[in-house]
């Protein structure tokens, strides 16, 4: 279908990819190229093996066969803190936010890859870092952004399930990564959390960020998707332009039988 | 922009800067040798404390070896001086000996994942105290080691009661601000955040196995400063001080002094050396050891069921939900007065 | 050294080894089950082998000692689920779990010496003998019978009642995946206090078939706790079967090792849990986990 231009490398290249657990296989032979700047959107019927792939890609599953690359370097195999100093971020579909840091603190994580801070720098000294304060201002900056500068130091336990999704959205984005995986952002949410959501990526996609996105919401998806990668059980069933997806027959039999993806 | 971190961070020295003249006085207030004993008792305690917080609490380690490492500390003062050594060059060796252990154990146990890491530092303490009790030649068996030369700067050595008090609440306090540098810093951030949640750092490209074992390290080597501490005011030691119900005592100073609070160390040391002191005596009429074994385990079961982080952090967290509860009852009474100023606040 | 000194050493390692089985058992049926590493199981041997002398010592009969000495600690067991695990298991960590049994061996330690006194308390063999049974030039006591066929018959039992019965099936299936135990309908609150009880039994039986060999003292549980430790450990600390053959083993292990010194048995089992610990870093528990973690 749609080959990717010869000029421009992918963001992220996924050749191949195989993964069973115990015989029993979850992913087969799975390709999927992200071009730089797109949201991508991994879409499939539950059990299709989309978190199992964020999990290989982002280092947390090690795959049987098959490569994953980021902006043409090979991370295949690496583990999960080395590919994130390759530049990927992700979030989980269990929120995993740090519930003894405050909100800001938490985006104030994202930062320390920027950030010097030895041991032994940090258990002496009577007075403040200057780098510490002007990098607690950018993560406020982030929250602020989105409207959350006000919970900056409240614990994450006392936000709202929308907002503290918010807040690990924009921690994975504050690393300043190359690619972010997102995996299900508006489940559990509704409906204005949802809207609130949807502009809020739709902001951070304008920002040339390339995206990964999982999500159950094929409206929320679609409209916000450059490129689709379809899954089923384990399988790439389809890729492409949402309105070519959309359209391909493999597609619509996976779903449901013969309703139409958009209406799913 | 003064970010809230750093003016925490910086209270918190104002905090300590008041200890710090709390501790100058209290050798002059307290005048007689009881009390000035309970309160050097009570500061070594806190150092133990604070190194069993930070592996524990901060590190999230299940950490069984905690008495062994105090005991690693006190022996290599307890050696070093009666061979002659400068009592200083004895804690050195203690500081390297529990530092080297530390690192040498936590490689691989901190791959290991929760409760192995608990069985893996128990066989440390096991073998640490079989090894104090059965290598005669060098630490005396069960006998132990008498005649340990306190610490002197000069001339001037620490041998009566006051100056021990200062040299030993001296460190103390050092041990209580490296302990709050560390909560708000880069690295103090990190130890927090691996405890509650290895997948997100990870994700963030935090290295958690290393950081895991920075924390055993430190934890483990301020237990030998205070063991070394301990040994030079005991002037003679044996193996059974290092034992199962003093790392108990250190424990349940942990649960009623709180997991992770900065001062939480003192106020447990203050709580476990008051009940031994004062109260078990009391209750106990004459069988004091086994009734105060009995009394902190059920204290420990106590508010590990109702406060699993610790008394004090239990406190601190209830607290902080009730002043929210509160603030958020009076901001319904009178909306119209407080949205204005919560609006410019987020603009 | 000739043949029948190495039966000899055999015969008193797996003595030895039996005991630490029944303990090993009851630190896995716990773990299983519940998650929890109960550092009491030893003081639960402790409490079996001093209720049996102070039967024994009114003057009771062994076939009524010992059922009312077993049934006595597996009730103490789900006491302490019952009081202590079960308030606690919900808002609990890791660290809080591990402290709160560590907060109860104290207090039957504590409650031991109160009661019972500190010096060692001893009772005759089951059934004494002049002399021991000689059997091809070894020497086997009638008490190590006692023990080896005790701990038969517990070993026995546990299978029936795991293989054969309602609640057994529900503690396999708990012990397998908890969460799959809640959603098929399993009480996991009775399945654990059952749990508990059961490794208390187990414990007693150990405890009160060791008391003729040696002098209870309130402490002889945590000695025998981390031996049952160590004996897990090396069976995987995740099968009933693996447990079985790490307590045989250590058993083994100890009574080689006694050639050498006395005082070498301890680091014996020590080392064999360190070693262990390195080769199988994860163990059984380890695969579970790391699955588990990844949320898959």
């Amino acid at each position: 279908m749609s080959a990717p231009s010869v000029l421009v490398d992918a963001a992220l290249e996924v050749h191949g990819i195989t993964k069973s657990f115990g015989g029993n296989h979850v992913l087969r032979n799975v390709d999927m190229s992200v071009s730089p700047g797109s949201l991508h959107f991994l879409i499939g019927p539950n059990g299709a093996g989309k978190t199992t792939l964020f999990n290989v890609i982002s280092g947390f599953i090690r795959a049987d066969a098959g490569t994953v690359s980021l902006f043409g370097s090979d991370v295949t195999g690496e583990r999960a803190r080395k590919v994130a100093r390759q530049g990927l971020a992700r979030t989980f579909q269990n929120l995993q936010l740090f519930a003894s840091l405050t909100v800001a603190e938490n985006v104030l994580m994202a930062l320390h890859g920027q950030m010097k801070g030895g041991l032994p720098r940090a258990m002496t000294g009577l007075f403040v870092s200057r780098e510490e304060n002007r990098e607690y201002e950018r993560a406020y900056e982030w929250l602020d952004r989105f409207g959350l500068a006000k919970y900056a130091s409240s614990m994450p336990s006392d936000l709202s399930y929308g907002d503290r999704r918010l807040v690990e959205i924009i921690r994975a984005f504050a690393s300043q990564p190359k690619v972010v995986l997102l995996d299900e952002p508006a489940a559990g949410l509704g409906l204005s959390a949802r809207a609130n959501l949807f502009d809020v990526l739709k902001e951070l996609h304008a920002g040339n960020m390339t995206i990964v996105l999982i999500e159950h919401d094929m409206k929320f998806g679609m409209a916000l998707a450059d490129e689709v990668t379809v899954l089923d059980v384990g399988t790439r069933i389809a890729h492409g332009t949402p309105a070519q997806v959309q359209k391909d027959d493999a597609v619509i039999a996976a779903y449901l039988g013969k309703r139409s993806v958009a209406d799913a | 922009m003064k970010s809230p971190l750093m003016t925490k961070r910086r209270n918190q020295h104002f905090i300590w800067l008041g200890a710090v003249v709390v501790v100058a006085v209290l050798p002059l207030v307290f005048g007689d040798g009881y009390s000035q004993t309970v309160i050097l008792t009570i500061g070594l305690y806190a150092i133990f404390g604070i190194g069993l917080q930070l592996t524990m609490g901060t590190g999230g380690i299940l950490n069984m070896g905690h008495a062994a490492f105090i005991g690693i500390g006190a022996y290599s003062s307890a050696i070093v001086t009666t061979k002659g050594g400068n009592p200083w060059v004895g804690m050195l060796v203690g500081i390297v000996v529990a530092g080297v252990l530390a690192f040498v154990v936590g490689l691989p146990i901190l791959r290991l994942r929760s409760l192995y890491l608990a069985i893996a530092t128990l066989c440390v303490a096991l073998a640490v105290t079989n090894v104090l009790g059965f290598w005669t030649a060098l630490t005396g068996g069960q006998n132990g080691v008498t005649g340990i030369v306190p610490f002197s700067i000069g001339d001037f050595s620490f041998i009566d009661l006051p100056s021990q008090i200062y040299l030993i609440w001296g460190f103390l306090l050092v041990a209580v601000l490296i302990r709050i540098n560390l909560r708000y810093s880069v690295v103090g951030r990190e130890f927090e955040a691996i405890k509650d949640s290895d997948l997100a750092t990870s994700s963030l490209g935090i290295n958690h196995g290393a950081r895991r074992l920075q924390i055993f390290v430190i934890g483990s080597v301020i237990g030998a400063v205070g063991g070394s501490l301990y040994a030079t005011y005991l002037s003679a030691i044996t193996p059974d001080l290092f034992g199962f119900p003093f790392l108990i005592q250190i424990f349940v100073l942990v649960a009623l002094g709180g997991m992770v609070s900065l001062w939480g160390a003192p106020i447990g040391a203050i709580a476990v050396v008051c009940l031994h002191e004062f109260v078990i005596p009391v209750i106990s009429g004459g069988n004091a050891g086994p009734v105060e074994i009995v009394i902190f385990g059920v204290i420990l079961v106590i508010v590990m069921i109702f406060a699993p982080n610790g008394l004090t952090d239990q406190v601190v967290s209830t607290t902080r939900r009730l002043v929210k509860i509160a603030r958020r009852r009076r901001n319904h009474d009178e909306p119209s007065s407080v949205t204005p100023a919560s609006k410019k606040v987020a603009a | 050294m000739d043949l029948a000194f190495f039966i000899q050493l055999f015969v008193t390692g797996v003595t030895t080894g039996a005991i630490y089985a029944a303990v090993a058992m009851g630190f896995v049926l716990v773990f299983r089950v519940t998650g929890i590493l109960n550092f009491a199981q030893g003081e639960l041997l402790m409490v079996g082998g001093m209720l049996i002398i102070s039967f024994r010592e009114a003057g009771w009969p062994l076939y009524a000692a010992i059922p009312v000495t077993i049934a006595l600690v597996f009730l103490l067991g789900c006491a302490i689920y019952a009081l202590a695990l079960g308030p606690a298991i919900k808002r609990g960590t890791n660290i809080s779990l591990l402290l709160i049994t560590l907060g109860i061996s104290q207090v039957l330690q504590g409650l031991a010496q109160i009661g019972w006194g500190s010096a060692p308390r001893y009772t005759g063999d089951f059934s004494p003998t002049a002399h021991p049974i000689s059997v091809l030039s070894v020497s086997i006591t009638t008490q190590s019978i006692w023990i080896l066929g005790g701990v038969l018959v517990a070993l026995g039992a546990t299978y029936l009642v795991l293989e054969r019965t309602g609640i057994g099936r529900a503690l396999r299936a708990s012990s397998i995946d908890p969460m799959m135990a809640r959603l098929s309908g399993i009480n996991v609150r009775m399945v654990s206090l059952i749990a508990f009880g059961a490794a208390g039994a187990l414990a007693a039986v150990g405890g009160l078939l060791l008391a003729p060999v040696i002098g209870m003292t309130y402490a002889t549980g945590s000695l025998i706790g981390v031996k049952g430790i160590a004996a897990a450990v090396i069976g995987g600390f995740g099968s009933i079967p693996g447990a079985i053959i790490g307590g045989i083993a250590l058993g083994l292990l100890e009574s080689l090792a006694s050639l050498i010194s006395t005082g070498l048995t301890t680091g014996i089992s020590l080392l064999a849990v360190v070693i262990v610990l390195l080769i199988l870093p994860n163990g059984i528990l380890g695969g579970r986990r790391v699955k588990a973690a990844v949320g898959v």
